[in-house]
Protein backbone atom coordinates (compact mmCIF):
# COMPACT_ATOMS: atom_id res chain seq x y z
CA UNK A 1 0.00 0.00 0.00
CA UNK A 2 2.83 2.51 0.87
CA UNK A 3 4.68 1.44 -1.99
CA UNK A 4 1.51 2.48 -4.51
CA UNK A 5 1.20 5.58 -2.67
CA UNK A 6 4.74 6.33 -3.03
CA UNK A 7 4.39 5.41 -7.01
CA UNK A 8 1.59 7.64 -7.56
CA UNK A 9 3.65 10.74 -5.85
CA UNK A 10 6.18 9.86 -8.70
CA UNK A 11 3.79 10.54 -11.39
CA UNK A 12 5.65 12.66 -13.78
CA UNK A 13 8.53 12.57 -11.87
CA UNK A 14 10.43 11.57 -15.34
CA UNK A 15 8.71 13.46 -18.05
CA UNK A 16 7.19 16.61 -18.93
CA UNK A 17 3.93 17.17 -17.05
CA UNK A 18 1.08 16.56 -20.40
CA UNK A 19 -1.21 18.92 -21.02
CA UNK A 20 -3.99 16.66 -19.63
CA UNK A 21 -2.96 16.76 -15.92
CA UNK A 22 -2.57 20.24 -16.35
CA UNK A 23 -4.53 22.69 -13.19
CA UNK A 24 -6.07 26.11 -13.50
CA UNK A 25 -5.36 28.86 -10.84
CA UNK A 26 -7.81 27.82 -8.40
CA UNK A 27 -5.73 24.52 -7.29
CA UNK A 28 -3.25 26.18 -6.68
CA UNK A 29 -4.70 29.47 -4.61
CA UNK A 30 -6.11 26.65 -2.64
CA UNK A 31 -3.28 25.23 -1.80
CA UNK A 32 -0.94 27.38 -0.72
CA UNK A 33 -3.70 29.36 1.23
CA UNK A 34 -3.83 26.00 3.06
CA UNK A 35 0.26 24.97 3.51
CA UNK A 36 1.38 27.74 4.71
CA UNK A 37 -0.56 28.12 8.10
CA UNK A 38 1.50 25.55 9.44
CA UNK A 39 3.23 24.66 13.09
CA UNK A 40 6.47 26.73 12.41
CA UNK A 41 3.72 29.89 12.13
CA UNK A 42 3.29 29.37 16.10
CA UNK A 43 6.92 29.79 16.80
CA UNK A 44 8.25 32.83 13.80
CA UNK A 45 5.58 35.66 15.29
CA UNK A 46 6.79 35.05 18.98
CA UNK A 47 10.13 35.12 18.09
CA UNK A 48 9.61 38.14 16.30
CA UNK A 49 8.59 39.89 19.49
CA UNK A 50 11.77 38.32 21.41
CA UNK A 51 14.06 40.02 18.71
CA UNK A 52 12.71 43.23 19.89
CA UNK A 53 11.19 44.02 16.29
CA UNK A 54 9.42 47.38 16.46
CA UNK A 55 5.59 46.98 15.79
CA UNK A 56 5.47 49.04 12.38
CA UNK A 57 8.36 47.05 10.98
CA UNK A 58 6.37 43.48 11.65
CA UNK A 59 3.57 44.99 9.64
CA UNK A 60 5.57 46.90 6.99
CA UNK A 61 8.81 44.06 6.84
CA UNK A 62 6.05 41.34 6.40
CA UNK A 63 4.32 43.53 3.82
CA UNK A 64 7.50 44.00 1.63
CA UNK A 65 9.32 40.95 2.38
CA UNK A 66 5.91 38.82 1.28
CA UNK A 67 5.28 40.59 -1.60
CA UNK A 68 9.01 39.91 -2.75
CA UNK A 69 8.11 36.14 -1.82
CA UNK A 70 5.23 36.23 -4.21
CA UNK A 71 6.72 38.12 -7.10
CA UNK A 72 9.96 35.50 -6.92
CA UNK A 73 7.27 32.56 -7.18
CA UNK A 74 5.39 34.44 -10.51
CA UNK A 75 8.20 35.48 -12.21
CA UNK A 76 11.05 33.29 -11.38
CA UNK A 77 10.07 29.98 -10.73
CA UNK A 78 6.38 29.43 -12.49
CA UNK A 79 7.71 30.79 -15.61
CA UNK A 80 10.65 28.23 -16.04
CA UNK A 81 7.71 25.62 -14.17
CA UNK A 82 4.87 25.99 -17.39
CA UNK A 83 8.26 25.63 -20.28
CA UNK A 84 10.04 22.90 -18.93
CA UNK A 85 7.33 20.93 -16.67
CA UNK A 86 9.87 19.18 -14.93
CA UNK A 87 10.60 18.34 -10.96
CA UNK A 88 13.42 20.36 -9.14
CA UNK A 89 14.95 16.68 -9.30
CA UNK A 90 14.93 16.38 -13.02
CA UNK A 91 16.32 19.41 -13.96
CA UNK A 92 18.84 19.41 -11.27
CA UNK A 93 20.10 15.79 -12.37
CA UNK A 94 19.95 17.24 -16.00
CA UNK A 95 22.59 19.55 -14.99
CA UNK A 96 24.41 18.43 -12.31
CA UNK A 97 24.30 14.72 -12.27
CA UNK A 98 22.26 12.05 -10.78
CA UNK A 99 24.80 11.79 -7.68
CA UNK A 100 25.17 16.11 -7.02
CA UNK A 101 21.57 15.95 -6.72
CA UNK A 102 21.76 13.06 -3.91
CA UNK A 103 24.14 14.97 -2.44
CA UNK A 104 21.58 17.91 -2.46
CA UNK A 105 18.76 15.81 -1.79
CA UNK A 106 20.51 14.36 1.69
CA UNK A 107 21.43 17.76 2.83
CA UNK A 108 17.87 18.77 2.17
CA UNK A 109 16.84 15.49 3.99
CA UNK A 110 19.23 15.83 7.40
CA UNK A 111 17.81 19.57 7.40
CA UNK A 112 14.51 18.44 7.18
CA UNK A 113 14.84 16.42 10.08
CA UNK A 114 15.45 19.47 12.29
CA UNK A 115 12.55 21.17 11.24
CA UNK A 116 10.50 18.32 11.85
CA UNK A 117 12.26 18.31 15.13
CA UNK A 118 11.12 21.42 15.88
CA UNK A 119 7.71 20.44 14.93
CA UNK A 120 7.62 17.62 17.35
CA UNK A 121 8.73 20.07 20.01
CA UNK A 122 5.62 22.68 19.45
CA UNK A 123 3.35 19.84 19.42
CA UNK A 124 4.46 18.58 22.81
CA UNK A 125 3.62 21.64 23.81
CA UNK A 126 0.45 21.08 23.25
CA UNK A 127 0.03 17.38 24.33
CA UNK A 128 1.29 18.26 27.49
CA UNK A 129 -1.22 20.59 28.88
CA UNK A 130 -3.52 17.66 30.12
CA UNK A 131 -0.81 16.18 31.73
CA UNK A 132 0.35 19.53 33.67
CA UNK A 133 3.81 18.93 32.78
CA UNK A 134 6.19 21.62 33.12
CA UNK A 135 7.23 23.39 29.84
CA UNK A 136 10.94 24.25 28.46
CA UNK A 137 11.48 27.89 28.96
CA UNK A 138 13.19 30.07 26.29
CA UNK A 139 16.48 30.14 27.96
CA UNK A 140 16.21 26.01 27.89
CA UNK A 141 18.69 24.16 25.56
CA UNK A 142 18.41 20.84 27.05
CA UNK A 143 14.86 19.53 27.77
CA UNK A 144 14.23 20.84 31.77
CA UNK A 145 12.22 17.44 33.17
CA UNK A 146 11.58 14.09 32.17
CA UNK A 147 8.07 14.21 31.48
CA UNK A 148 8.34 16.66 28.50
CA UNK A 149 10.86 14.02 27.00
CA UNK A 150 8.39 11.02 27.37
CA UNK A 151 5.91 13.15 25.77
CA UNK A 152 8.23 13.95 23.07
CA UNK A 153 9.12 10.87 22.47
CA UNK A 154 5.59 9.62 22.48
CA UNK A 155 4.54 12.27 19.71
CA UNK A 156 7.77 11.58 17.72
CA UNK A 157 7.06 7.63 17.63
CA UNK A 158 3.37 8.08 16.28
CA UNK A 159 4.22 10.94 14.05
CA UNK A 160 7.51 9.07 12.26
CA UNK A 161 5.32 5.45 12.61
CA UNK A 162 1.97 7.51 10.58
CA UNK A 163 5.24 8.63 8.43
CA UNK A 164 6.31 5.46 7.62
CA UNK A 165 2.77 4.15 6.45
CA UNK A 166 3.17 6.99 3.74
CA UNK A 167 1.81 10.21 2.89
CA UNK A 168 -1.93 9.37 2.12
CA UNK A 169 -3.68 9.58 5.73
CA UNK A 170 -1.87 12.85 6.35
CA UNK A 171 -2.14 14.20 3.27
CA UNK A 172 -5.88 13.90 3.53
CA UNK A 173 -6.05 15.02 7.06
CA UNK A 174 -4.01 18.06 6.41
CA UNK A 175 -6.34 18.96 3.33
CA UNK A 176 -9.15 18.62 5.95
CA UNK A 177 -7.71 20.44 8.69
CA UNK A 178 -5.83 23.49 6.68
CA UNK A 179 -9.31 25.51 6.34
CA UNK A 180 -10.30 24.79 9.66
CA UNK A 181 -6.37 25.82 11.44
CA UNK A 182 -6.31 29.45 9.66
CA UNK A 183 -9.65 30.35 11.02
CA UNK A 184 -8.06 29.27 14.39
CA UNK A 185 -4.89 31.44 13.88
CA UNK A 186 -7.28 34.25 13.23
CA UNK A 187 -9.52 34.02 16.07
CA UNK A 188 -6.55 33.01 18.08
CA UNK A 189 -5.30 36.54 16.99
CA UNK A 190 -8.65 38.23 17.89
CA UNK A 191 -9.32 36.88 20.99
CA UNK A 192 -5.17 37.94 21.97
CA UNK A 193 -6.68 41.68 20.88
CA UNK A 194 -9.11 41.85 23.18
CA UNK A 195 -7.20 40.68 25.91
CA UNK A 196 -4.24 43.07 24.77
CA UNK A 197 -7.25 45.76 25.18
CA UNK A 198 -5.71 48.03 22.99
CA UNK A 199 -8.29 50.86 21.69
CA UNK A 200 -5.85 52.14 19.06
CA UNK A 201 -2.24 51.82 17.43
CA UNK A 202 -0.85 53.82 19.73
CA UNK A 203 -2.43 51.62 22.80
CA UNK A 204 -1.71 48.51 20.84
CA UNK A 205 2.57 49.81 19.98
CA UNK A 206 2.58 50.82 24.07
CA UNK A 207 1.50 47.12 25.41
CA UNK A 208 3.52 45.72 22.08
CA UNK A 209 6.81 47.32 23.51
CA UNK A 210 5.83 46.73 27.18
CA UNK A 211 5.91 43.17 26.38
CA UNK A 212 9.60 43.59 24.53
CA UNK A 213 10.72 45.43 27.75
CA UNK A 214 9.10 42.65 30.19
CA UNK A 215 10.73 39.72 27.83
CA UNK A 216 14.09 41.10 27.96
CA UNK A 217 14.25 41.46 31.60
CA UNK A 218 14.23 45.62 31.80
CA UNK A 219 15.68 46.12 28.30
CA UNK A 220 14.27 46.93 25.26
CA UNK A 221 17.00 46.09 22.59
CA UNK A 222 15.88 45.22 19.17
CA UNK A 223 18.08 42.67 17.08
CA UNK A 224 16.03 42.78 13.80
CA UNK A 225 14.90 45.83 12.10
CA UNK A 226 12.54 46.29 9.13
CA UNK A 227 14.76 45.14 6.59
CA UNK A 228 15.50 41.83 8.63
CA UNK A 229 11.47 40.85 9.07
CA UNK A 230 11.47 41.87 5.21
CA UNK A 231 14.44 39.34 4.02
CA UNK A 232 13.38 36.87 6.57
CA UNK A 233 9.86 36.62 5.08
CA UNK A 234 11.29 37.42 1.52
CA UNK A 235 13.48 34.23 2.02
CA UNK A 236 11.48 32.05 4.42
CA UNK A 237 10.82 29.99 1.19
CA UNK A 238 13.12 30.59 -0.50
CA UNK A 239 14.50 26.95 -0.92
CA UNK A 240 10.97 26.61 -2.45
CA UNK A 241 10.70 29.91 -4.82
CA UNK A 242 14.22 31.05 -5.70
CA UNK A 243 15.58 27.79 -4.62
CA UNK A 244 12.80 26.31 -7.32
CA UNK A 245 11.77 23.36 -5.64
CA UNK A 246 8.08 24.48 -6.49
CA UNK A 247 9.00 23.31 -9.76
CA UNK A 248 7.57 20.04 -8.82
CA UNK A 249 4.04 22.52 -8.13
CA UNK A 250 3.95 24.68 -10.99
CA UNK A 251 4.79 22.19 -13.00
CA UNK A 252 1.15 21.28 -13.24
CA UNK A 253 0.04 25.21 -13.28
CA UNK A 254 -1.35 25.72 -17.42
CA UNK A 255 -0.10 29.30 -17.13
CA UNK A 256 2.94 31.14 -15.12
CA UNK A 257 -0.06 33.81 -13.67
CA UNK A 258 -0.78 30.96 -11.02
CA UNK A 259 2.20 32.28 -9.69
CA UNK A 260 -0.13 34.21 -7.92
CA UNK A 261 -1.61 31.96 -6.16
CA UNK A 262 1.54 32.40 -3.49
CA UNK A 263 0.03 35.48 -2.17
CA UNK A 264 -2.74 33.41 -0.70
CA UNK A 265 0.24 31.16 1.59
CA UNK A 266 2.04 34.17 2.08
CA UNK A 267 -0.60 36.85 3.31
CA UNK A 268 -2.64 34.25 5.52
CA UNK A 269 0.07 32.35 6.97
CA UNK A 270 3.04 34.64 6.85
CA UNK A 271 0.93 37.29 7.62
CA UNK A 272 -1.98 36.96 9.19
CA UNK A 273 -0.86 34.16 11.25
CA UNK A 274 2.84 35.17 12.24
CA UNK A 275 1.22 38.80 13.36
CA UNK A 276 -1.38 36.71 15.53
CA UNK A 277 0.83 34.38 16.89
CA UNK A 278 3.27 37.20 18.16
CA UNK A 279 -0.22 39.05 19.75
CA UNK A 280 -1.10 35.68 21.34
CA UNK A 281 3.20 36.17 23.35
CA UNK A 282 2.02 40.19 23.88
CA UNK A 283 -1.01 38.88 25.55
CA UNK A 284 0.49 36.28 27.51
CA UNK A 285 3.30 38.72 28.89
CA UNK A 286 0.80 41.32 29.49
CA UNK A 287 -1.37 38.81 31.83
CA UNK A 288 1.25 36.99 33.31
CA UNK A 289 4.77 38.52 32.60
CA UNK A 290 5.58 34.82 31.15
CA UNK A 291 8.02 35.12 27.82
CA UNK A 292 8.06 31.74 27.01
CA UNK A 293 6.84 31.29 23.56
CA UNK A 294 5.78 27.64 24.14
CA UNK A 295 2.80 27.45 21.34
CA UNK A 296 0.77 25.20 23.55
CA UNK A 297 -0.23 27.33 26.53
CA UNK A 298 -0.40 30.45 24.67
CA UNK A 299 -3.17 28.58 21.74
CA UNK A 300 -5.31 27.51 25.21
CA UNK A 301 -4.38 31.03 26.41
CA UNK A 302 -6.80 32.71 23.50
CA UNK A 303 -8.74 29.76 22.34
CA UNK A 304 -8.87 26.81 25.08
CA UNK A 305 -9.39 23.22 23.54
CA UNK A 306 -9.84 24.59 19.84
CA UNK A 307 -6.62 26.83 20.22
CA UNK A 308 -4.26 23.26 21.76
CA UNK A 309 -6.01 20.52 19.27
CA UNK A 310 -4.79 23.61 16.35
CA UNK A 311 -1.50 23.63 17.49
CA UNK A 312 -1.18 19.61 17.91
CA UNK A 313 -2.20 19.14 14.10
CA UNK A 314 -0.37 22.36 12.74
CA UNK A 315 3.01 20.93 14.25
CA UNK A 316 2.13 17.08 12.92
CA UNK A 317 0.41 17.97 9.59
CA UNK A 318 3.92 19.59 9.03
CA UNK A 319 6.91 17.27 10.68
CA UNK A 320 4.78 14.30 8.41
CA UNK A 321 5.63 15.03 4.91
CA UNK A 322 9.03 16.40 6.32
CA UNK A 323 9.97 13.08 7.75
CA UNK A 324 8.62 11.32 4.87
CA UNK A 325 10.39 13.61 2.55
CA UNK A 326 13.67 13.07 4.36
CA UNK A 327 13.11 9.55 4.28
CA UNK A 328 13.51 9.42 0.61
CA UNK A 329 16.53 11.06 0.95
CA UNK A 330 17.91 8.75 2.98
CA UNK A 331 16.33 6.07 0.96
CA UNK A 332 18.10 7.77 -2.22
CA UNK A 333 21.48 7.73 -0.37
CA UNK A 334 21.72 3.75 0.52
CA UNK A 335 21.18 1.66 -2.14
CA UNK A 336 18.02 -1.33 -1.56
CA UNK A 337 17.24 -0.19 1.66
CA UNK A 338 13.75 0.42 2.43
CA UNK A 339 11.48 3.20 2.47
CA UNK A 340 10.03 2.57 5.65
CA UNK A 341 13.23 1.61 7.67
CA UNK A 342 14.85 5.27 6.12
CA UNK A 343 11.51 7.02 7.23
CA UNK A 344 11.87 5.70 10.52
CA UNK A 345 15.49 6.39 11.01
CA UNK A 346 14.62 10.08 9.66
CA UNK A 347 11.63 9.98 12.45
CA UNK A 348 14.32 8.86 15.18
CA UNK A 349 16.68 12.02 13.98
CA UNK A 350 13.13 13.99 14.12
CA UNK A 351 12.50 13.15 17.45
CA UNK A 352 15.54 13.08 19.45
CA UNK A 353 16.30 16.95 17.94
CA UNK A 354 12.43 17.42 19.02
CA UNK A 355 13.61 16.35 22.74
CA UNK A 356 16.15 20.07 22.43
CA UNK A 357 13.71 22.77 22.83
CA UNK A 358 16.68 25.15 21.07
CA UNK A 359 15.81 24.00 17.69
CA UNK A 360 12.27 25.36 18.25
CA UNK A 361 13.68 28.94 19.90
CA UNK A 362 16.47 29.10 17.61
CA UNK A 363 13.53 28.56 14.26
CA UNK A 364 14.73 32.25 12.81
CA UNK A 365 18.37 31.13 12.40
CA UNK A 366 17.38 27.98 11.05
CA UNK A 367 14.82 28.64 8.50
CA UNK A 368 17.47 31.18 6.71
CA UNK A 369 20.42 28.60 7.13
CA UNK A 370 17.75 26.04 5.53
CA UNK A 371 17.58 28.70 2.25
CA UNK A 372 20.99 29.38 2.45
CA UNK A 373 22.35 26.16 2.01
CA UNK A 374 19.26 24.79 -0.45
CA UNK A 375 18.21 28.23 -2.41
CA UNK A 376 21.69 28.52 -4.61
CA UNK A 377 20.64 25.16 -6.54
CA UNK A 378 17.17 27.48 -7.67
CA UNK A 379 20.12 29.87 -8.74
CA UNK A 380 22.11 27.16 -11.05
CA UNK A 381 18.81 26.15 -12.58
CA UNK A 382 18.16 29.76 -13.27
CA UNK A 383 21.44 30.39 -14.96
CA UNK A 384 21.49 27.59 -17.17
CA UNK A 385 17.61 28.32 -18.22
CA UNK A 386 18.27 31.80 -19.35
CA UNK A 387 22.07 32.06 -19.85
CA UNK A 388 23.69 29.02 -21.49
CA UNK A 389 22.96 29.96 -25.12
CA UNK A 390 23.94 33.81 -24.46
CA UNK A 391 26.89 33.21 -22.44
CA UNK A 392 27.87 29.95 -24.44
CA UNK A 393 27.92 26.80 -22.42
CA UNK A 394 26.12 23.48 -22.61
CA UNK A 395 22.40 23.29 -21.06
CA UNK A 396 21.76 20.37 -19.55
CA UNK A 397 25.28 19.51 -19.21
CA UNK A 398 25.32 16.63 -17.09
CA UNK A 399 23.03 14.95 -19.59
CA UNK A 400 24.93 15.94 -22.61
CA UNK A 401 27.88 14.33 -20.95
CA UNK A 402 26.17 11.68 -19.24
CA UNK A 403 27.86 12.28 -16.27
CA UNK A 404 26.33 11.63 -12.50
CA UNK A 405 28.77 13.92 -11.02
CA UNK A 406 28.81 17.73 -12.65
CA UNK A 407 32.10 19.23 -11.17
CA UNK A 408 31.17 23.19 -12.38
CA UNK A 409 28.40 22.73 -10.55
CA UNK A 410 29.43 21.40 -6.92
CA UNK A 411 31.70 24.13 -7.12
CA UNK A 412 29.16 27.05 -7.73
CA UNK A 413 27.25 25.76 -4.97
CA UNK A 414 29.34 24.59 -2.67
CA UNK A 415 31.76 28.08 -2.55
CA UNK A 416 29.42 30.25 -1.46
CA UNK A 417 27.39 27.99 0.56
CA UNK A 418 30.81 27.45 2.28
CA UNK A 419 31.47 31.18 3.40
CA UNK A 420 27.87 31.62 3.98
CA UNK A 421 28.38 29.13 6.43
CA UNK A 422 31.43 30.66 8.28
CA UNK A 423 30.09 33.55 8.51
CA UNK A 424 26.95 32.34 9.66
CA UNK A 425 28.24 29.72 12.32
CA UNK A 426 31.76 29.97 13.17
CA UNK A 427 32.91 33.13 12.89
CA UNK A 428 34.35 35.58 15.97
CA UNK A 429 31.13 36.30 17.26
CA UNK A 430 30.79 40.00 16.31
CA UNK A 431 31.31 38.99 12.58
CA UNK A 432 28.74 36.87 12.48
CA UNK A 433 25.79 37.82 9.86
CA UNK A 434 22.20 36.26 10.28
CA UNK A 435 21.69 33.60 7.92
CA UNK A 436 18.49 35.65 6.39
CA UNK A 437 20.95 38.17 4.90
CA UNK A 438 23.48 35.18 3.24
CA UNK A 439 20.54 34.00 1.01
CA UNK A 440 20.27 36.43 -1.85
CA UNK A 441 24.59 37.06 -1.97
CA UNK A 442 24.91 33.45 -2.21
CA UNK A 443 22.03 32.71 -4.75
CA UNK A 444 23.83 35.87 -6.81
CA UNK A 445 26.96 34.27 -6.15
CA UNK A 446 26.13 30.98 -7.30
CA UNK A 447 24.41 31.90 -11.01
CA UNK A 448 27.30 33.90 -11.49
CA UNK A 449 29.95 31.04 -10.44
CA UNK A 450 27.79 28.53 -12.68
CA UNK A 451 28.09 30.80 -15.74
CA UNK A 452 31.89 31.19 -15.53
CA UNK A 453 32.51 27.59 -14.29
CA UNK A 454 29.88 26.21 -17.18
CA UNK A 455 31.68 28.25 -19.81
CA UNK A 456 35.09 26.95 -18.53
CA UNK A 457 33.98 22.96 -18.38
CA UNK A 458 30.78 23.31 -20.85
CA UNK A 459 31.90 25.40 -23.48
CA UNK A 460 30.06 24.94 -26.65
CA UNK A 461 31.55 24.79 -29.92
CA UNK B 1 -27.17 13.35 4.13
CA UNK B 2 -24.19 13.54 2.17
CA UNK B 3 -25.32 16.71 0.87
CA UNK B 4 -25.84 18.24 3.72
CA UNK B 5 -21.89 17.79 4.70
CA UNK B 6 -20.38 21.15 3.27
CA UNK B 7 -23.28 23.14 4.79
CA UNK B 8 -22.43 21.61 8.73
CA UNK B 9 -18.87 22.11 7.97
CA UNK B 10 -19.57 25.61 7.07
CA UNK B 11 -21.60 26.04 10.21
CA UNK B 12 -18.57 24.80 11.65
CA UNK B 13 -16.53 27.37 10.30
CA UNK B 14 -18.69 30.18 11.59
CA UNK B 15 -18.81 28.56 14.94
CA UNK B 16 -15.20 29.29 14.92
CA UNK B 17 -14.31 31.99 13.87
CA UNK B 18 -17.67 34.09 14.32
CA UNK B 19 -17.17 33.90 18.61
CA UNK B 20 -13.57 35.38 18.53
CA UNK B 21 -15.03 38.42 16.48
CA UNK B 22 -18.16 38.75 18.92
CA UNK B 23 -15.86 38.55 21.90
CA UNK B 24 -13.45 40.97 20.46
CA UNK B 25 -16.27 43.42 19.40
CA UNK B 26 -18.86 42.84 21.55
CA UNK B 27 -19.02 40.88 24.88
CA UNK B 28 -19.45 37.19 24.92
CA UNK B 29 -17.33 36.17 27.69
CA UNK B 30 -13.75 34.18 26.76
CA UNK B 31 -15.53 31.03 28.35
CA UNK B 32 -18.48 30.95 25.70
CA UNK B 33 -15.99 31.88 23.00
CA UNK B 34 -13.57 28.48 24.00
CA UNK B 35 -16.71 26.47 24.34
CA UNK B 36 -18.36 27.53 20.83
CA UNK B 37 -15.08 27.31 19.14
CA UNK B 38 -14.50 23.75 20.69
CA UNK B 39 -18.05 23.04 19.11
CA UNK B 40 -16.98 24.91 15.71
CA UNK B 41 -14.31 21.84 16.01
CA UNK B 42 -16.32 18.99 16.10
CA UNK B 43 -18.68 19.98 13.60
CA UNK B 44 -16.14 20.69 10.83
CA UNK B 45 -13.94 17.67 11.77
CA UNK B 46 -17.30 15.52 11.85
CA UNK B 47 -18.56 17.03 8.26
CA UNK B 48 -15.41 18.16 6.68
CA UNK B 49 -13.37 14.61 6.63
CA UNK B 50 -16.19 12.21 4.90
CA UNK B 51 -16.67 15.48 2.42
CA UNK B 52 -13.24 16.53 2.18
CA UNK B 53 -11.17 13.43 3.02
CA UNK B 54 -12.13 11.47 0.01
CA UNK B 55 -10.70 13.52 -2.55
CA UNK B 56 -8.34 12.27 -4.68
CA UNK B 57 -5.25 13.61 -3.52
CA UNK B 58 -2.91 15.57 -5.82
CA UNK B 59 0.88 15.02 -6.36
CA UNK B 60 1.83 18.64 -4.66
CA UNK B 61 0.23 17.39 -1.40
CA UNK B 62 3.33 16.02 -0.08
CA UNK B 63 5.33 18.58 -0.86
CA UNK B 64 6.95 20.52 2.63
CA UNK B 65 5.75 24.21 2.67
CA UNK B 66 7.15 26.29 6.08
Amino acid sequence: MAEEQHAATEEFERRPVPDSALKGPGKFWGMYSGEHAAGTEFMIGPLFLLSGVALKDVFLGLFVGNLLAVLSWRYLCAPIAVRARMTLYYQLEKIAGGNLVKLYNLANGVLFCFLAGAMITVSATAVGIPFNIEMPTIDSVYPNNAAFVVIVLLVGAVIALVAAKGYDLVARFANVASPWMVLVFLGCGLVALKQIGAADWEGLNKVWNASITTAQGGEAKSTMGFWSIALFAWFCNSAMHIGMADLSVFRYARKASSGWAAAGGMYVGHYMAWIAAAFMLAAQIQATGDANPVPGPMAANVAGLAGIVCVVVAGWTTANPTIYRAGLAFQAMIPNSSRTTMTLVAGAVATIAGVFPAFAWKLLGFVGFYGTVLAPMGAVIVADWYFSKKAGFQQFAAEHKGSGFNISVALAWLIPVAVATYFIKFAPEGDRIDSWFCILPCWIATAILHVIFSKIFHKTA
Amino acid sequence: MKKLLPFIALAGLVLTIAPPLIHLFGDLPVKTTFHLMTAGMVLWFAAATPWLGRRKLEPTDTEVQI
